[in-house]
């Protein structure tokens, strides 16, 4: 369903590739958990899938179609969660989710009785009638989970859907994650919840300071390594335990910081 | 055509709500329109008499020009930081991107929204003066074509339209430009500071001529001139008046065609070369402006910190940084114009002294003073980022004090330009331009504290874009009437006491003139520099909860969920799911 080869992507100005030479694959009917530290690559690699982000090299295909060269006809399969909810605040929900069906040409027919089933899971059923400036941030992010899966798209791309989201919201969405993926379609999610990640995802990539450091089953992990729980896989890959039993980077970057009060601080 | 329709829907509802009332109560636009209802009687006054001048020479056509040339002066001003803020710096850029809409469909709806926005204000500006204009050269019995009143509606429409060309003819580059330098947004800020001096330069050296008219019954011979050349150098506008006036009707129905469809063909083809690069330059936040040194400095003063970080915050944020700075760079530039590059000899009225100096302290406080953004937005501008301040350990009396210091800084710079431009080139004398300088800081001082206090009793802290806190903010334009008031008062003291430069010592005047200023102004000052002083800890604990009821009477349905209050209904940590905002 969703195959990345080579994907490299450096930020202007910047010497050093956010995302490096990656390469993953998310087959059909399955859930894809991709994890890593704070400014790993995750959201910029999402980004470069949904085409938000340009790449300078590699390829994103979804469903057989490249990107590159059928930009919108990939994005109409994609139905993408940002992490930073950006909606028009100004009108109500009903007419931000109408707006998206009109993008994405789905079915009069079909919308009542998706976004009824939506409304439903996810309790916005009273305040679809109300402007979104006046829901939570909780409430937002519903919202936009609903306006992106609206359309049934073969693809849902999920940047940490779970953030703000209530307990029994959490629960239907995983619910329906395994939905979709039942009927043959995929979807691609980064959180920082591994406990979500290691009980729904089939597949885990982590990805590390742009580069993917691992990419298999959460079964596989298991068998590889003795740890018994994603965080400490995660944590044993990633990071270095300090002495006084922190965790910090293990890329044995050194601060820079000048002027600091007590000298410079050195991490290993 | 779809994409583009289906985008330019939801920008035009999103942005129609948030100019939109409760009912019963009338939106902020309204509000503004209605107070600036006395100076379009003023010009529409102004344009009648002047039109008889000009129908007497022969320049009907000439002066429709100058009028929309005007007024897409005062388009341009507002479309240059709508273009971009709307086209490049719009916050639902991302979440466009994701969608399978083409980038042309929305760049081309983006930018029939900026030009809806602006066909308001040319509307306003242009319709009651094109009528003034062409009623009464009719009644003078000048050949004003029937058709011509319905062709103002076509007037009206193009006006927008080379202003927003130009701007985004600039825009492109400039923005692409930007995306190569580190701190993008200072280049923008600087690069749209220098491009609104060369405008309102521009500006200020074409608006004397409108006005100067030797005698009620004739132009001078060279205004004659130069309305005609300049006729001829606004061709765009040229065509489309005369086809309006039935001058060659049909062949500048052809010419206008050409030239304005031909416009709008320019911006679509450079578009499709620079506008995918500046947006996607945008995006790119992650580690695209390079890895500069984290430096720790520490200042020694709590206020002194504040006020470099607001200022810094205020710089890096283009829109906002010329708006601050522009308004105060507007009032040595006009006195340049005016004194320097103004070729022909100034008004025989300004060669009194004191009412030189009346006439430059009047605009010169609604600049510095009056319409000071980085006093009369100072809360506004930290936005939903206010809850952080209000968890610091900062009292609200060096909260307040820093934004009274920062707004201050930008009013003091303009003061001391005004003194040098005013030393060096005016007939007023070195004491007097000290005095001036004095005078203008203990007023600047005034209106800084009533620009904080008022926005401090009606804050909006929920904007997400300048345009909802710049054009659709109505309290930013009680300080500049108060400073008009002032500046008025002191012009017309200045007025009275030149009509006994006969009689009395030019000495004696001014002694007279600068102590009843003075009194009056320190009085002034003072008194608004005191009601902040004394309210400013009631105001800053109340400032969350001042926000929240603004935001209340400003919202489409009027519900109103607490959302920055602390306590009662949620308040900023919230207390339910619905009631409360925990970002």
């Amino acid at each position: 369903m969703l195959k990345i080869t080579n994907l490299t992507k450096t930020y202007a100005g910047s010497g050093v590739a956010a995302v490096d030479n990656l390469n993953l694959e998310v087959p059909d009917g399955k859930i894809y958990g991709f994890i890593g530290p704070n400014g790993a690559g995750k959201s910029t690699t999402i980004k470069c899938i949904t085409g938000i982000l340009s790449f300078e090299s590699g390829s994103v295909t979804v469903d057989g179609k490249d990107l590159r060269s059928e930009p919108i006809a990939v994005k109409r399969q994609i139905g993408y969660v940002s992490d930073d909810h950006v909606l028009y605040e100004r009108l109500t929900g009903m007419e931000f989710v109408n707006f998206m069906c009109d993008v994405f040409d789905v079915p009069t027919s079909e919308r009542k009785k998706r976004l009824d089933r939506y409304a439903d899971l996810f309790d916005l059923g009273c305040v679809l009638g109300d402007p979104i400036r006046s829901y939570s941030h909780g409430m937002k992010q519903k919202l936009n989970i609903i306006g992106a899966l609206i359309h049934n798209p073969k693809l849902w791309v999920l940047d940490e859907p779970m953030t703000g989201l209530d307990p029994k919201s959490s629960y239907n969405l995983k619910q329906l994650m395994k939905e979709h993926t039942r009927e043959g379609n995929s979807v691609f999610f980064s959180s920082h919840i591994l406990d979500v990640v290691e009980k729904v995802c089939d597949k885990v990539g982590i990805i590390d300071h742009g580069k993917l450091v691992a990419d298999c089953t959460v079964k596989e992990l298991h068998e590889n390594n003795v740890s018994s729980s994603l965080e400490d896989l995660f944590i044993a890959i990633t990071a270095d335990r300090t002495e006084d039993g922190f965790i910090v980077d293990n890329d044995g970057c050194k601060s820079e910081t000048e002027g600091a009060p007590q000298g410079e601080r050195e991490q290993k | 055509m779809k994409d583009y329709f289906l985008f330019l829907r939801l920008l035009v509802l999103n942005g129609l709500r948030g100019t939109s009332a409760k009912r019963g109560k009338m939106s902020q636009g309204a509000i503004i329109a209605l107070c600036c209802l006395p100076l379009e009687a003023i010009l529409c006054v102004s344009m009648h008499f002047l039109t008889k001048v000009c129908v007497g020479q022969d320049v009907v056509a000439e002066l429709v020009n100058m009028v929309m040339t005007a007024t897409q002066i005062v388009v341009f001003y507002f479309v240059i930081q709508s273009i971009i803020n709307v086209l490049y710096m719009s916050d639902d850029t991302p979440f466009i991107s994701s969608l399978p809409l083409r980038p042309s469909a929305v760049f081309f709806a983006r930018l029939t929204k900026v030009y809806l926005s602006e066909l308001i204000i040319a509307a306003y500006l242009l319709v009651p003066l094109l009528l003034t204009i062409s009623i009464t050269a009719a009644s003078m019995g000048y050949a004003v074509s029937p058709a011509f009143y319905p062709l103002i509606i076509v007037l009206v429409m193009a006006t927008p339209v080379l202003p927003l060309v130009i701007a985004s003819l600039l825009s492109l580059p400039l923005m692409w430009l930007a995306s190569f330098f580190k701190k993008r947004a200072a280049f923008s800020t600087v690069a749209l500071i220098l491009l609104f001096t060369v405008m309102f330069t521009a500006y200020f050296l074409i608006m004397p001529n409108l006005g100067k008219v030797s005698d009620l019954e004739t132009l001078a011979p060279n205004i004659i001139g130069f309305f005609r050349s300049f006729h001829n150098v606004m061709y765009p506008n040229k065509v489309l008046i005369e086809m309006s006036l039935g001058h060659d009707a049909l062949l500048n129905f052809a010419l206008s065609c050409a030239i304005w469809l031909g416009a709008v063909a320019v911006v679509v083809c450079l578009s499709a070369a620079f506008y995918k690069r500046a947006t996607s330059a945008g995006l790119e936040t992650g580690g695209s402006a390079g890895r500069g040194k984290a430096e720790v400095k520490s200042h020694k003063h709590i206020v002194f910190s504040l006020m470099i970080c607001d200022f810094k915050s205020l710089m890096r944020y283009p829109s906002l940084a010329v708006s601050s700075c522009i308004n105060v760079l507007l009032a040595p530039i006009l006195t340049c114009v005016m004194f320097v590059f103004y070729n022909q000899s100034p008004d025989p009225a300004l060669s009194n002294p004191l009412i030189t100096v009346g006439l430059l302290f009047m605009y010169s406080v609604v600049l510095c003073g009056g319409t000071n953004n980085a006093a009369s937005l100072a809360f506004t501008r930290e936005g939903k980022s206010f809850f952080i301040s209000q968890h610091l350990p900062v009292s609200a009396k060096q909260a307040v004090l820093a934004k009274f210091l920062l707004a201050s800084a930008f009013s003091l710079v303009a003061i001391i330009a005004l003194f040098v431009i005013i030393a060096v080139i005016t007939n007023v004398g070195i004491i007097n331009a000290v005095l001036y300088a004095l005078l203008m800081a203990v007023v600047c001082t005034g209106l800084n504290a009533l620009s904080i206090y008022s926005d401090m009793k009606r804050p909006i802290l929920d904007w997400k874009n300048t345009t909802d806190i710049q054009k659709n903010n109505f309290r930013v334009i009680i300080p500049a009437l108060i400073g008009f008031a002032v500046g008025g008062g002191v012009l017309l003291l200045a007025i009275g006491l030149s009509m006994l430069t006969a009689k009395t010592g030019l000495t004696a005047l001014f002694a007279t003139f600068w102590s009843i200023s003075f009194a009056v102004c320190i009085a002034f000052g003072f008194a608004f520099c005191y009601i902040l002083y004394d309210r400013s800890d009631k105001l800053y604990a109340e400032l969350a909860e001042n926000a929240e009821r603004n935001s209340r009477s400003r919202s489409f349905s009027g519900i109103g969920k607490s959302r920055f209050g602390r306590g009662g209904n949620g308040g900023l940590l919230g207390g339910n799911d619905k009631g409360g905002m925990l970002k």
